[in-house]
């Protein structure tokens, strides 16, 4: 990666730390909790609709910021209660329901929203110390907000209420059993997700200046998907890398070619078939090698002396 | 009132265009457990090819059945190459037919171009109907007849025939039927190909009615998909009643209620989910 | 798992370090961004078009007019020769955002032309003020372009909601009847076609009897035709683009109305985009068009050639609006002398220059195209729709400001 970084590029990878925040959001239900939603934009765009909205008329930063977390949390806690009564294809086809509704919420509220037009965001980013409008330090802030919600998101997996919740998304039953509150947990998890992406559509709207429907639509959240699957499923960290691969495809593909949607096409079937979970299980697969090996011989020589013995 | 029943029995007919589609889904969902979401693009394809044989002045009804033979011919490609390494997994069925309709509809953009098409209503079909003072297109009526028909036989064939009840005792119990000497295999093969030559034919039927252009096939697997959820998965029956009411609600819908019909459907969805979270006449998916 | 740990944490610590790097080495040179004189033979110019989804056959028509013009000038424009870099911005304004930053500061494009959608052009029209690059808008026909959303860096070279909506009002009142009924799909183009339409029909002493809006991408029109037929109106005028207008002219006739009602349109209902998947159907159209292959002039008659010599088919209204993008950004790059925006812009205003379309001037108080319109009804011979021009509206134009507000 070059140390000096044109302003293009700078643009470019600001995005993408927006963007893993986002698909690290949708990776934590993916991953830890088992549950897949097709309709994560609409927290995303619920973030960054309240910074273009609420912004006119607030200036405080940190104000907008709280407000985008707080509002998308409590709506993923109450649409997560009733959602997750449905079993996983349901809650596909649910979420989805949800994604769109949202996304026809900003379409048809016109004199708020500025409908399908979309509208511009006028608010700006100043965190006590001066505006901050100039590429570079949109760079940094997003830079920063990027390491912070991953040190969260791992302090969350980590504890103990993280562990469990893996716990549920791998044999729900058995957690029931030993006496856990499923439903507590699934929620709250969920609420997390929800306003971690609520906030990554937020600073959207500081970067980006602009706000329109699409940002809740179905399309847009297809593609955070699919920035999980690439970077792999099951993992805090691959999301992120996976997002960063998108933005770079989806923004250097279709300049070379005008059949871009068939290569995407091409690569999201050969992801698949070769069912490796995505680029992360491929590094952590190297890693392995390179540093187990060892283990690995010890292993078999202590295997070996035992055979020997029995024999 | 007849602009009220003609209303009606157009919301009918798009009904039972969108059962049509809806029913491949929903017997590949209910057989196999497999998430097609490359449907859409399957129902696309088969109106273009139909296209195509038909500008080379070919009659409707034959390029009709060449069209729902071409794609069920693709989906047993599909199934052969790809599909089959899936079974089981929900997620990756998710993204490999996400992307297998990304390149599908990308290969028919190649081929047949950009511009909107339509299919011409064949001969027999053309023409109007009077009720009282307004008139209604003959082909409509037909679509609707044809929904019927269709309904009819995959009643006939779940409960009157021995492939029906392979199939039905698959769905129950895949390792019993495999141990009774039927060849699993040839049937999901078989069914998925089924599935595929029932989106193609509702592609071709849906031609005259709602054209083809870029884009349609993520248009109708939104449609399909809801359809099916509301109807409940695997349940062709209550596809055929999800379908018929999601057709009525919309069409009406657009004409009462304008300002809501973007969110109706989806609205619809999520009602009936949460009162009945496995669909209508759904039953516990795996 | 310790392994994996430092081994994470070790690669967080080298991520913050990278950014604080790269952040700081970054010079000053991001600030301003202020277009370079082009005194360079090469012009880099950027097409932001929608080449996904049901605009794609419009950027296609678009780009072949373009080329067509380079090829027929040697592939340069003012005396400087052209690179092209095409960009799909999916019809959504978010993407949009993303392909013009790139066009603008990676690849440094020294022009731009485009969009198609309006919803894009609002978004694109701040960032091009900013970076004070010249837009030349060879599509989006949203009326504020015009009024609150005026740039000097914007010149539309296509026509406006307005001029297509109120075109054919006169013509229509006068020869076909003084009560109609109006139909658009309900979003923003569609009101400010009729709205357009219905100013003009007032002023030539029509009167609107009733307004229909149906959704955009509706499946069944009949409702809607059949209110309108109730009213028993001298003509129904609509305005549909797309599949909409497909299915609308299709069952217009289905539902028994073709031949019993006339049908007005907008310039949409004349063109091959419609008229050809819809044949018989759409025959009897009286449309306010703004382009034919078939217009009798010198221009048209030389262009319609080389562009089925060049693409085995006939131009459309959108070739043109490629065609004079070229012509226009030719013309005032020779006579500016360079690409260098502020001079440009001096040109831009008021230009005039003479399309397949007719003679057109850029306003320079809307920065629109006055250009003639023409009503024509739909024929069909040959199993073909022809538009058959009946009379010319000339310098057709778009009030200064919006009457509106």
């Amino acid at each position: 990666m070059p140390l000096m970084l044109s302003d293009f590029g700078m643009n470019l990878v600001t995005e993408i730390f927006i963007m893993a925040i986002f698909a690290m959001s949708l990776g934590l239900i993916m991953g830890y909790a088992g549950m897949v939603s097709l309709g994560h934009a609409g927290f995303f765009g619920i973030g960054a609709y309240l910074v273009a909205i609420l912004g006119q008329h607030i200036g405080n930063t940190y104000l907008l910021l709280f407000f985008s977390i707080v509002v998308s949390g409590i709506i993923a806690l109450i649409t997560g209660a009733v959602f997750f009564r449905t079993s996983k294809f349901y809650f596909l086809m649910i979420t989805l329901a949800f994604g769109q509704l949202v996304y026809a919420l900003f379409w048809q509220m016109k004199p708020l929203t500025g409908g399908a037009d979309g509208m511009s965001v006028s608010a700006i980013l100043n965190f006590g110390f001066g505006d901050l409008f100039s590429p570079l330090s949109i760079y940094y802030v997003m830079g920063v907000a990027f390491i912070i919600a991953y040190i969260l998101l791992r302090f969350f997996v980590e504890s103990p209420a993280g562990k469990i919740t893996k716990g549920i998304m791998e044999n729900e039953s058995r957690m029931q059993a030993l006496g856990f509150n499923v439903r507590i947990y699934k929620l709250m998890v969920y609420a997390l997700s929800g306003s971690m992406a609520g906030l990554s559509g937020a600073l959207y709207s500081y970067f980006n200046l602009y706000v329109s429907p699409d940002l809740s639509g179905w399309l847009f959240s297809g593609q955070v998907m699919m920035m999980v699957i690439i970077g792999g499923v099951g993992t805090l960290f691959g999301p992120a890398i996976g997002a960063g691969v998108f933005i770079f495809l989806q923004n250097f593909m279709s300049s070379y070619t005008e059949r871009w949607p068939m290569i995407m096409g091409m690569l999201l079937v050969i992801l698949v078939m070769a069912g490796k979970g995505g680029i992360i299980h491929w590094l952590q697969h190297i890693q392995k090698a390179v540093f187990s090996r060892k283990k690995i011989t010890q292993d078999t020589n202590n295997q070996l002396k035992e055979e020997e013995a029995t024999s | 009132m007849s602009i009220f029943f003609v209303q009606l029995l157009t919301g009918i007919a798009y009904g039972m265009l969108y059962f049509m589609i809806a029913a491949g889904l929903t017997i590949i969902l209910g057989v196999m457990n497999v998430v097609n979401l490359a449907h859409g693009t399957l129902f696309m394809l088969g109106a273009y090819i139909a296209f195509s044989f038909i500008s080379n002045e070919l009659n409707f009804w034959l390029a009709l059945l060449l069209s729902v033979f071409c794609t069920a011919i693709c989906g047993v490609i599909l199934e052969k190459l790809l599909i089959k390494y899936v079974y089981g997994k929900e997620l990756e069925q998710v993204l490999l037919t996400f992307g297998i309709s990304f390149i599908l509809a990308d290969t028919v953009e190649w081929i047949w171009g950009t511009e909107m098409k339509t299919l011409p209503v064949p001969g027999l079909l053309d023409g109007s109907i009077s009720f009282g003072d307004t008139a209604f297109p003959i082909y409509r009526l037909f679509v609707v007849l044809f929904g019927c028909l269709l309904a009819l036989l995959l009643w006939y064939l779940e409960t009157r025939t021995r492939i029906g009840a392979i199939i039905r005792a698959g769905v129950d119990d895949r390792e019993m039927v495999g141990a009774l000497g039927i060849h699993v295999g040839f049937v999901f093969t078989g069914v998925f190909a089924f599935g595929a030559a029932l989106a193609g034919l509702s592609g071709v039927l849906g031609g005259p009615l709602i054209g083809m252009y870029t884009g349609m096939d993520s248009e109708i697997l939104v449609t399909s998909l809801i359809v099916v959820v509301i109807g409940g998965l695997g349940s062709w029956k209550g596809s055929l009643i999800g379908a018929v009411f999601i057709g009525i609600i919309e069409t009406l819908g657009k004409v009462w209620f304008p300002s809501l019909s973007m969110l109706i459907v989806f609205l619809l969805m999520m009602v009936v989910l949460i009162i009945r979270p496995n669909g209508l006449l759904g039953r516990e998916v795996a | 798992m310790k392994k994996l740990r430092r081994f994470k944490a070790a690669g967080l610590i080298i991520i913050a370090l990278f950014l604080f790097i790269t952040g700081c080495s970054q010079t000053s040179s991001s600030s301003g961004n202020e277009k370079k004189g082009g005194e360079s033979d090469t012009i880099k110019i950027g097409f932001i078009l929608s080449q996904t989804g049901t605009f794609a056959p419009l950027s296609d028509g678009i780009l072949n007019g373009f080329k067509l013009y380079l090829e027929e000038h040697d592939g340069k424009l003012g005396g400087k020769k052209v690179q092209i870099k095409v960009e799909d911005d999916e019809a959504n304004p978010q993407v949009a955002l993303r392909k013009y930053r790139q066009l603008v500061h990676s690849e440094k494009v020294d022009i731009l032309v485009g969009p198609i959608s309006s919803s894009v052009v609002y978004a694109l029209r701040d960032e091009v003020e900013k970076d004070k690059i010249v837009l030349i808008d060879a599509n989006a026909a949203g009326d504020d372009l015009a009024w609150s959303k005026k740039s000097d860096y914007v010149y539309r070279t296509s026509f406006s909601n307005w001029q297509n909506g109120s075109s054919a009002a006169k013509y229509l009142a006068n020869n076909i009847g003084k009560k109609a009924v109006v139909m658009a799909p309900d979003y923003p183009a569609g009101k400010e076609v009729i709205r357009a339409f219905k100013e003009a029909f007032k002023a030539a002493g029509g009167e609107v009897a009733k307004e229909l809006y149906p959704k955009l991408d509706t499946n069944d029109f009949a409702p809607y035709l059949q209110e309108a037929a109730a009213l028993e109106p001298d003509l129904i005028y609509a305005f549909f683009t797309g599949s909409d207008g497909i299915r609308f002219v299709t069952q217009y006739k289905e539902f028994g109305l073709q031949g019993k009602i006339p049908l007005g349109g907008a310039l949409e209902f004349g063109d091959e985009l419609i008229t050809q998947p819809t044949g018989e159907a759409a025959e009897g159209i009286i449309a306010g068009i703004n382009y034919s292959p078939n217009l009798d002039n010198e221009i048209n008659k030389k262009f319609v050639k080389a562009y089925q010599q060049k693409y085995n088919k006939l131009p459309n209204i959108f070739s043109v609006e490629g065609y004079d993008s070229a012509t226009i950004l030719d013309k005032a790059i020779t006579e500016a002398g360079s690409t260098e925006s502020a001079k440009l812009i001096k040109i831009l205003k008021g230009i005039s220059f003479d399309s397949p379309r007719g003679p057109i001037t850029i306003d320079p108080e809307t920065n629109n195209p006055i250009q003639n319109f023409y009503i024509a009804v739909n024929k069909y011979q040959n199993n073909v729709i022809v538009p058959e021009v009946i009379e010319t509206v000339e310098k057709v134009t778009m009030p200064k400001t919006s009457p509106f507000e």
